[in-house]
């Protein structure tokens, strides 16, 4: 309740992350309630008579029109974001719990641990992004686990660097030695005791993950690597793409999913840029 | 004639919660040439005291009511622009660490010139000199100008930047636990330095601390200050040996001196009261081994004589009440809420 | 009476890229149970490092650490549990000392969980140890987290826990400069206390001369990482025998007004000091300083009943 009312607070002087909250709580409240949102099951082919109801533009009927096979952009919209939201989330859970673990080690245990860490970090952080997921993904089978996988595996030494260096403040100060002095051993010290410190500084790096999982998605779904049997925003880019819409000027069909899609990267972006002040107090200063 | 004169100074923190009255009726006077300590604990306000009379409050700090007379001007009605014109010239500051008024990453010649020749209007050559000239004055070789400031020790830099606020020849320094991050023997070392300039310069200075053997040390008189108001104020041995507020009797017994007794010493239960919502009797009762029904309903005026002032309702009986000070059982007996 | 701890030539060198710092060499000394050391000088004369190796916080690299009777210099740290119980610390700054997310209970609870005592003792030994260092009724206290409380108050939790295992030591590291005149005396009565009821043995570092009397009978002064001297405490500040305590007592301040005002006798400040080569440490800012100072470092030797000093001056001195 506590922490409820100092979140409130903070978002109310903080514009920046309360526009991202705020499209982040939009975006869970529609995944949630898709199936009562959408007019339409997304993949029905509508029909007008007969004939399929293909690229029928904006009308009351049909908010955003429907797409070359006749199916409604809206519905499609709407349940996109469970996809992207399901996605945004596993990658983030998974990156946030490497990239904390990795922080953690190296910043508290230093020494050989902090070199090796910060090495791997090193080299994964120089690898390209979509060359790697093409290659995983040309390898493996397309879909979301590869994806998933992609921005798990690349996008840790971010997390990770940050926590480093918070642990590393954190150990110098007195509580952490009196646990030391009180019986405690390295990994009670490391999760009983300074991990809760750094929890939210590391949710902080998952909502970033999540935009960048989102975005990843996109980039796989649109090159054809994504799974075609899922409704989700890069799917619908890549039909859209296929179905050579912006020759025809069937915006309606693909600029909603690409606001989508950049709404809520932007979204990640703006919550941890505004909540940079509250973690980094003396970065905000100058 | 006072050199500066407080008068009922009041100075508010606005918060979210309403106005935090951390300083609430402070008033003192330092002479020409005469060291004022102003003693207190964390949070009594002296350090506010000490930023209001300069005119350096943080944003939220307002003062809300009273006159700081300087030189026969009232600071407090002075404009922004006018209070500048005397900040440093003739009245200045050293804060507690000495890193806060040093810049890190320039040489202290250049520091020094800056104030010298922006502020003070004098030539290179001359400012040059008069950098020299400052360096020596408070024991510092005047080589050591071309050093930054992390080449100094704590002390040394302590002299720096009281070298740095003495430089335009100011009649008021303001120096906020000048000492207390120090080492003894440093600690001692800049006190001397302090003492040695008030003498040679005619200056005056109020000097911000927690410390009574600091004040016996180096100050004239002392104002004491508890929960945004001075208690009890006077010259040093009067206050120090005839104190007349239960509290400055209380901080008297409260810590160890190294030659003297080896009495136990003597605690004073509780922690101050909240500025936010001050009681409305006496601000130190709730801690007051002597306080009565009169104390706790009314606070008390303050009252003068002589040199020495105090705002203590029983001030009278102050020869018994100092006896009955000096014993461990008088204070133990209050249990504070 | 035996010793609870002893050190016996103890030693740090730090390594810092080319650059060999010792930070404390040669330290002999002993407390017994009952008996409180202090342990002075400025910041940076070693009486931290000191302390922290005393604790097996950090690992000497020359002498050894005896507890008990048992040498733990370079015991390893899962070995250590049982020592930590008994050798216990009070920290400088009680606004950092406790886990800022951890209630007060949880605090008090940690080392009794660590240190394998039955849970179903827990709620007696920390309402005892509330009592002790008197915040009571512990219940009005245990569920507070450290940012509601004052910084005398926090500093009776860091005394509790330190108390809570039942420690045979305590170190105290400055354990009133972060706090209040007027709450100071409480908590130092309360070490006393703790102290003479309990037996413990107590080592106090502060660069406060007045403070270690009030609470040490017997005193070691250290400058620039060794024992410079040691002796009752009273006797030490009435009579110090070597240059640098005199300096250290002259300088010490007094709460009255009629007192000796005479300059230091000490020259320069701790920076023009030596910082190796043979010769005492002090000679540079010594009064007193002799050819021979340059030449030769004073070995510490016994000046009298129970005291030592490390000068030449005191060489064929009566003791």
């Amino acid at each position: 309740m506590r922490a409820a009312r100092a979140a409130w607070r903070f978002l109310r002087g903080e514009p920046f992350a309360f526009v991202g909250a705020a499209i982040y709580a939009l975006i869970v409240v529609t995944a949630i309630f898709a199936d009562k949102l959408a007019p339409h099951d997304p993949r029905e082919i509508l029909r007008v008579g007969r004939r399929v109801a293909r690229y029928l533009p904006i009308s009351p009927e049909h908010w955003l029109g429907t797409t070359s096979s006749g199916r409604d952009v809206l519905s499609q919209l709407i349940w996109g974001t469970r996809s992207a939201l399901q996605v945004g989330l596993t990658a983030a859970i998974v990156v946030v719990a490497i990239g904390t673990l990795m922080g953690l080690l190296a910043g508290y245990l230093g020494g050989w641990v902090d070199k090796l860490i910060t090495r791997l970090a090193d080299i994964v952080l120089s690898m390209p992004f979509l060359p790697f997921m093409l290659v995983l993904a040309a390898l493996t089978q397309p879909g979301t686990t590869v994806v998933v996988a992609c921005v798990a595996l690349l996008l840790w030494p971010n997390t990770a660097r940050v926590i480093r260096s918070q642990v590393l403040s954190l150990r110098e100060r007195a509580w952490v030695e009196a646990a030391r002095v009180t019986g405690c051993s390295n990994t009670r010290i490391m999760f009983v005791h300074i991990l809760p410190q750094v929890l939210p500084l590391a949710a902080l790096y998952g909502s970033v993950a999540i935009g960048w999982a989102i975005l990843a998605e996109a980039s796989a779904s649109f090159l054809g690597f994504g799974d075609p049997n899922t409704v989700s925003w890069g799917v619908m880019l890549q039909e859209a793409y296929a179905n050579q819409a912006l020759g025809r000027g069937a915006w309606n069909w693909f600029t909603p999913p690409g606001l989508a899609i950049v709404s809520m990267v932007l979204a990640g972006f703006m919550i941890s840029r505004g909540s940079e002040k509250l973690l980094f107090p003396k970065l905000a200063d100058k | 004639m006072s050199l500066l004169s407080v008068e009922n100074l009041q100075v508010h923190y606005l918060t979210g919660a309403g106005p935090v009255r951390a300083v609430d009726g402070a008033t003192f006077a330092v002479a020409a040439g005469s060291i004022l300590g102003l003693v207190g604990e964390s949070g009594c306000g002296k350090s506010t005291l000490g930023r209001a009379i300069m005119g350096v409050l943080p944003d939220a700090g307002r003062i809300a009511g009273g006159s700081v007379v300087f030189e026969g001007r009232d600071l407090v009605a002075l404009t922004e622009s006018q209070r500048r014109e005397i900040r440093w010239r003739r009245l200045s500051f050293i804060p507690q660490t000495a890193m806060n008024a040093l810049d890190p990453v320039q040489r202290l010649r250049a520091q020094m010139l800056e104030v010298l020749m922006e502020r003070g209007g004098l030539a290179r050559a001359a400012a040059n000199d008069r950098a020299a000239e400052l360096f020596r004055m408070v024991g510092l070789d005047p080589v050591r100008l071309a050093d930054y400031p992390h080449q100094f020790s704590g002390g040394m830099r302590q002299r720096a930047s009281i070298a740095l606020a003495l430089a335009l020849n100011p009649a008021l320094v303001i120096a906020d636990e000048p000492v207390t991050a120090l080492d003894v023997i440093v600690q001692r070392q800049v006190l001397d330095v302090m003492r040695d300039l008030q003498s040679r310069l005619n200056l005056a200075m109020i000097l911000v601390t927690h410390d009574m053997a600091v004040v016996a040390y180096a100050c004239d008189r002392v104002a004491v200050m508890y929960a945004g108001i001075v208690v009890e104020s006077g010259p040093v041995r009067e206050v120090l040996e005839r104190p007349l507020h239960p509290y400055t009797m209380g901080l008297t017994h409260a810590f160890p001196d190294v030659h003297g007794e080896t009495g136990e010493l003597v605690p004073i239960e509780g922690s101050p009261p909240n500025l936010l919502h001050p009681p409305t009797g006496c601000r130190f009762a709730a801690r007051c081994p002597f306080a009565q029904t009169r104390c706790h309903e009314q606070a008390p005026p303050a009252v003068t004589e002589g040199e020495h002032m105090v705002a203590c309702w029983r001030a009278d009986e102050a020869p018994a009440l100092r006896k009955a000070a000096a014993s461990p059982a008088t204070w133990a007996a209050v249990v504070p809420a | 009476m035996s010793a609870v701890i002893e050190a016996r030539g103890l030693g740090k060198t730090f390594r810092t890229g080319r650059r060999t710092v010792h930070a404390v060499q040669d330290v002999s000394l002993s407390v017994s149970a009952g008996e409180a050391l202090g342990i002075v000088g400025e910041s940076g004369c070693g009486k931290t490092t000191t302390a922290r190796m005393l604790l097996r916080l950090e690992e000497p690299t020359a002498g050894q650490v005896l507890f008990e009777g048992e040498d733990i210099t370079h015991r390893r740290a899962a070995a250590l549990l049982p020592f930590r119980a008994r050798a216990q610390l009070v920290f400088q700054n009680p606004f950092d000392a406790l886990n800022p997310r951890f209630t007060i209970r949880r605090t008090l609870a940690e080392p009794l969980r660590n240190f394998g005592i039955p849970e179903a003792e827990h709620a007696a030994r920390i309402d005892a140890v509330m009592g002790r260092v008197r915040l009571t009724p512990a219940s009005a206290w245990l569920d507070r987290f450290p940012h509601e409380l004052s910084g005398g108050q926090l500093q009776r939790v860091v005394l509790a826990r330190a108390l809570i295992p039942g420690p045979r030591l305590i170190v105290a590291d400055e354990p009133v400069s972060m706090l209040d005149v007027s709450v100071r005396a409480g908590i130092l009565n309360l070490l006393r206390a703790a102290r003479d009821e309990l037996g413990l043995a107590a080592i106090y570092i502060s660069h406060d001369l007045a403070l270690i009397r009030y609470v040490c009978e017997r005193t070691v002064v250290m400058y620039l990482g060794r024992i410079v001297e040691e002796g009752p405490t009273a006797e030490l500040i009435a009579a110090p025998r070597h240059p640098y305590t005199r300096a250290l007592v002259a300088a010490v301040p007094v709460p009255r007004v009629d007192q000796d005002r005479a300059a230091l006798p000490i020259r320069g400040s701790l920076s023009d000091s030596p910082l190796g080569g043979t010769g005492c440490a002090f000679r540079d800012r010594c009064p007193h300083a002799m050819p021979r100072c340059e030449a030769e470092a004073p070995a510490l030797r016994e000046a009298g009943q129970a005291r030592r000093v490390a000068c030449h001056l005191e060489e064929g001195a009566p003791s």
